[in-house]
């Protein structure tokens, strides 16, 4: 039946909170340290992966598209964790560790996958300071948020199948 | 008692032999896989790393050096894995998604710590390509024989 939530195998509700408040927290402290670290206009480059550098001369309209992809990619990430997370049990168990590699993780698909492929085809060598600094922030910012809050709302899979 | 293997916690013999067949395996594909692609002078590089640029003018000694330092990262990567999994179980239980993961932690590890601190002073930037073709073939030639050795081998 539709809105019984017990149908959905992985327990709709907890789910839905896992991801989004992991999403949101990591967003929200990336996003912050982005503007401080390099100015408010950041959305406008995030903007940039989409809509090619005309986003750099944006207004409002692009400044929102930015804010919202960048949720898009938080969220995003936050979900590939939770679905890990239902066969892999040892992300929930162990999110210190885990939620650590997962920021590494994102870092480096995102510098290495996304990045090039994206409109702004950054093909430019990477300095050594700039990817090894982004990855420890990353790693904190991003991944510890996302892994307890997986940990800390997402039902046990023993739970969803007696 | 010492020479009582049964007195050590982690069973002796399987611990040396996880680490010793995970290494030595991940280390040789690793040099054939580097010789192969850029040359068979690579074990000169990397005794730079200790010696510095000196050393691609060295000989069979120094060639000698290169190959040992290769297969002591090699032993010394296996051998935390090793550690990591006596605590953290499911590397023995998760081999392949663990170690491809490790195998991209070394390679990450080394292009962004050892070999800037190393005595070639590494400063990049690094090259797109370089980098995902180094990640992707450590996963594979160093992280999976690592991991797979560590669940064969250890109790």
């Amino acid at each position: 039946m539709i809105g019984d939530s017990t149908a959905w195998p992985f327990g709709k509700r907890n789910a839905l909170l896992a991801i989004t408040v992991g999403g949101s927290i990591a967003g929200v402290v990336a996003l912050l340290h982005a503007s401080i670290q390099s100015g408010w206009d950041i959305p406008l480059t995030i903007a940039e992966g989409l809509i090619g550098s005309k986003a750099e001369h944006g207004g409002v309209g692009t400044y929102l598209l930015g804010v919202f992809l960048h949720f898009f990619i938080a969220f995003t990430a936050a979900a590939v964790y939770y679905t890990a997370s239902r066969r892999l049990s040892f992300l929930k168990e162990h999110p210190l560790v885990c939620g650590l590699y997962y920021g590494a993780t994102i870092q480096l698909v995102m510098h290495l996958i996304v990045f090039p492929l994206c409109a702004f085809h950054e093909s430019n060598p990477i300095p050594i300071h700039e990817l090894l600094l982004g990855m420890l922030y990353k790693m904190v910012e991003v991944g510890l948020p996302i892994s307890y809050s997986v940990r800390r709302f997402a039902k046990a899979r023993d739970d969803i199948y007696v | 008692m010492i020479g009582d293997s049964t007195a050590w916690p982690f069973g002796k013999k399987s611990a040396l032999l996880a680490i010793g067949v995970g290494g030595l395996i991940g280390g040789t594909f690793d040099l054939l896989q580097a010789c192969l692609l850029f040359g068979w002078d690579i074990p000169l590089s990397i005794a730079g790393g200790l010696l510095g640029p000196k050393a691609e003018h060295g000989g069979v000694g120094t060639y000698v050096l290169g190959v040992f330092l290769h297969f002591f990262i090699a032993l010394s990567a296996a051998a935390i894995y090793y550690t990591a999994s006596r605590r953290l179980i499911f590397l023995k239980q998760h081999v392949l998604v663990c170690g491809l993961f490790f195998g991209a932690t070394v390679d990450t590890v080394m292009n962004l710590i050892v070999l800037p601190l190393s005595a070639l002073h590494a400063r990049g930037p690094y090259e797109l390509h370089d980098l995902i073709q180094g990640l992707l073939m450590h996963m594979v030639v160093i992280g999976l024989p690592i991991a797979f050795s560590v669940r064969r081998f250890s109790k």
